[in-house]
């Protein structure tokens, strides 16, 4: 058998939610032993769910963002949540207590074994809790810690906490994305920047296997995640740094192609997306409309005179697509060479012909029992197929046996000691709501 | 110090947003990356903007000088069999191909996969396309607004009166290229340490975006554990929580408030410890009946502050905010220049321009700027010299089209 590209590679995820959780999962899918060191004295917010005990009536009202399966919270909630699962695939779970010395004395003896530690915590909790680089330089001088903040470890933002929507609006998005017409009050922010951060703190975690590979040499890794989010806007940073302009939202128009926008179909709540690039695609687009007496205006065969009658033109495109099925508008397009394309909800992403197509979800069993279609890794390498989930997100503290007696090498008696003292176990402590 | 892909050659077939990202995250971390640009025209994004005072030119599109930032360029025209066979030549010397184009278009100038391995076996190849390279969407257009809805992120984005609300402008094509690097990156590790011999990656932008790790992989999962749908929610009577989470009108712009759960933080934070003993305010099921009077209170206080001084306050009292930065605004910031973040490139047509930074930083090896964005063919002479060119084949392959 192939060795995975991170085989071997064993790295300690300590991150609260989203961000790093991404990170070290892609890690885990390029097939790193990534380990989530965890707690059962100190509950995170929404790690593994929105409580570690919820009852059914909180369950039925949350959000399919916290979804429980069936919506049940079941007797063991914290192992039951979507978003926990959708991010933990393919590591593994041990537990101990950070905030007591003898977790820190745990915690430095995996470092030993370890060689990736990545953390997305805002800066002052690893100085908290004792675990700062140079401390843990000591201990593994080839470590790589990977810290991503939301500002990172310097200026005089450092330690100011942060979450995907406040991060967002500090980069620019807040104000770039959104309708023309419509307040910033009156929409949710995007959490797009989660997303970035994990993909950085993946390809930054290579890039420093790679130099330790060369070198031998570890390093510290920091990440601002306004930093890794701010290049995705580089089209309007460059065009203030060259003309000073300030760009307001444009909400699904673009600034040089029309028409371009997101029209209602047949089915309720269904869309489709269309764009007009230039003449060819616009005689496309005709062709595909059969032609319609509006479209044979003059003014509409250049670009510059679709852009000034996008309202007009949208208004018409609109009576065409809301009676007809989005798929038969798709094909209509693409045929006569036309981008467009259906806006897949949550659920009908598992519908779409061209994921299935090319196999792209894959039936995963959690450890509970249920099983569920997981979204597949893009990363498609013909020297390993698909890179596919070896095993589901893991139970809280499912794997504690191997990480203190195979990998640490603690008795069973010194086991049985730091499962008295509250570090080793496999449920949230009663205390925990 | 050395970059931490200074060992890394690339030969770079990409064009417009995507595939530039991918291999701009791997030259700014030392990769020596090989542009290869349709002589005359040169890579689309060249044509894209934004350009100084508006005046189109290839040399001066802002989103290309940020997208090919330390690459070299040469022009060479894949449809001829000398361009052909220059490529590969380049290929023996080169880790990793990436390319962008249509499928079927490697291998119509007969440089796909299975030939390029032929040339080299320990060759990674990735290929980055709108669908993959097979299935029923194979040969579709696209546009930015047609990935993000296809991308899943769409849908939910925006307020249910209206249509779904798409990210600005190419956040899906940089956000599926930096999803891609990092697979390139893999390949290339795998084949360096782990005795794996040369692979090929099939991208597609849709898949790098339909997995891509922000709420959208949440909800896809919370509809499978639950069969709910992600929602658009209401624009009226929009009441995620109270205190409010969101973003609210202030002196001078908007704040981005997470008020979720954080009612004694944002009592503190308004000087108004007196709420806490409040029955009106109490529970949480209080604070929500009670959410105008609540909303009420926290705009009056931002209604006397800028956006600064919102967030100046907030942090001693521990609640989650952020101002609306304009992009003015972040060229100006004291932290992101305290920390170095915009860099200056010195660019021979252009002159000296400021341009978007590293995304982290390696301090052991670092992101550099070695060498600014290229002119179309700049390298033409200098990386056709390294293969042994002299300066009269040039002057033919130029007269004819191929350089």
């Amino acid at each position: 058998m192939d060795k995975l590209p991170l085989e071997g590679i064993r790295v300690l995820d300590i991150c609260p939610m989203f961000a790093g959780n991404f990170g070290t999962a892609i890690l885990a899918d390029l097939g790193a032993e990534v380990i989530k060191v965890e707690s059962t004295q100190n509950w995170l917010y929404g790690a593994r769910g929105i409580r570690a005990r919820p009852t059914k009536e909180e369950v039925l009202r949350a959000s399919p963002f916290w979804g429980y399966p069936r919506s049940d919270p079941g007797p063991d909630p914290w192992n039951r949540s979507s978003g926990f699962h959708a991010f933990n695939r393919n590591k593994l779970s041990m537990t101990v207590n950070l905030r007591q010395p003898a977790g820190v004395e745990i915690f430095k003896r995996l470092i030993k074994v370890a060689d990736v530690l990545v953390e997305s915590n805002s800066p002052p909790l690893m100085t908290r809790l004792g675990i700062d680089y140079p401390v843990l330089r000591e201990v593994n001088t080839a470590l790589i810690m990977v810290r991503s903040s939301g500002y990172g470890l310097s200026g005089p933002y450092r330690d100011r906490p942060a979450l995907a929507m406040a991060l967002e609006a500090f980069s620019g998005h807040g104000l770039l994305r959104g309708y023309p017409d419509v307040s910033p009050s009156n929409i949710h922010g995007s959490d797009i920047s989660d997303g970035c951060a994990g993909a950085g703190i993946a390809l930054a975690t290579l890039m420093a296997l790679h130099h330790r590979k060369r070198t031998g040499q570890g390093q510290l890794v920091e990440m601002a995640q306004v930093e890794n989010f701010m290049p995705l806007l580089g089209w309007f940073f460059m065009d203030y740094i060259f003309n000073k302009r300030l760009h307001s939202p444009l909400g699904d128009r673009h600034p040089s192609a029309a028409p371009c926008g997101c029209y209602p179909c047949a089915g309720a709540d269904e869309w489709v997306n269309i764009t007009v690039h230039d003449d060819e695609e616009w005689e496309g687009f005709c062709r595909a409309l059969g032609n319609p007496d509006w479209a044979l205006d003059p003014e509409l065969a250049t670009i510059v005179g679709r852009y000034r009658k996008q309202d007009e033109m949208d208004r018409r495109i609109l009576e065409w697509t809301r009676v007809r099925d989005c798929y038969d508008i798709v094909h209509l397009m693409q045929k006569e060479g036309v981008p467009c394309g259906p806006v897949l909800s949550s659920k009908n992403v598992f519908e779409a012909p061209q994921l299935l197509a090319r196999e792209h979800f894959e039936e995963v069993t959690a450890p509970g029992g249920w099983s569920y279609l997981f979204p597949g890794s893009p990363l498609r390498m013909s020297g390993y197929g698909h890179l596919r989930v070896r095993y589901p997100a893991p139970n809280l503290g499912q794997h504690n046996e191997y990480v203190y007696k195979e990998l640490l090498g603690y008795t069973d008696e010194e086991y049985a000691r730091l499962e008295r003292e509250g570090h080793i176990g496999l449920e949230p402590a009663p205390h925990i709501p | 110090m050395e970059p931490a892909l200074s060992d890394t050659k690339v030969l770079d077939l990409t064009h417009h947003i995507a595939g530039p990202y991918a291999t701009k995250l791997l030259a700014d971390f030392g990769a020596d990356v090989i542009k290869i640009e349709k002589p005359g025209e040169g890579d689309s994004a060249r044509r894209l903007g934004p350009f100084p005072d508006d005046i189109p030119h290839p040399e001066r599109s802002g989103l290309f000088l940020h997208l090919n930032t330390n690459k070299r360029s040469i022009a060479l025209n894949l449809k001829s069999d000398t361009g052909q066979r220059i490529f590969q030549e380049l290929v023996k010397g080169a880790d990793i191909v990436v390319e962008s184009f249509r499928p079927g278009v490697m291998a119509s100038f007969g440089l796909d996969y299975p030939a390029l391995e032929r040339i080299k076996p320990e060759l990674v190849m990735a290929s980055i396309s709108n669908f993959g390279q097979t299935g029923p969407y194979r040969d579709f257009k696209v546009s930015d607004l047609v990935l993000e809805g296809v991308g899943g992120k769409q849908f939910g984005g925006g307020v249910a009166e209206r249509e779904p609300l798409k990210s600005a402008q190419f956040m899906p094509q940089l956000v599926a290229g930096l999803y891609a690097s990092i697979g390139i990156l893999a390949a290339f590790f795998a084949r360096q340490w782990q005795g794996m011999g040369g692979q090929y990656l099939d991208l597609s932008l849709m898949e790098l975006l339909v997995s891509f790790g922000d709420g959208r992989l949440t909800h896809q999962v919370g509809y499978q554990f639950t069969k709910t749908e992600e929602t658009r929610e209401p624009m009226e009577g929009r009441i995620v929580s109270s205190p409010p989470t969101g973003a609210l009108p202030c002196a001078d712009g908007y704040v981005e408030w997470f008020g979720m759960g954080r009612w004694r933080q944002v009592s503190q934070m308004l000087g108004r410890p007196d709420l806490l003993t409040d029955p009106r305010y109490a529970t949480e099921e209080a604070r929500l009946e009670n959410h105008e009077e609540i909303a009420g209170m926290l705009l009056s206080w931002m209604m006397q502050r800028t956006k600064k001084q919102c967030w100046e306050e907030a942090v001693p009292a521990d609640v989650i905010c952020a101002p609306c930065n304009t992009v003015e605004e972040l060229l100006g910031d004291p932290h992101i220049n305290s920390r170095g973040f915009w860099t200056e490139v010195e660019h021979p047509v252009l002159g000296k321009t400021t341009i978007p930074g590293r995304p982290f930083i390696l301090p052991e090896s670092p992101w550099q700027l070695r060498r600014p964005p290229p002119l179309l063919g700049q390298h033409t002479a200098e990386v056709l010299g390294e293969l042994g060119y002299t300066r009269e084949d040039l002057v033919k392959m130029s007269e004819t089209g191929v350089i």
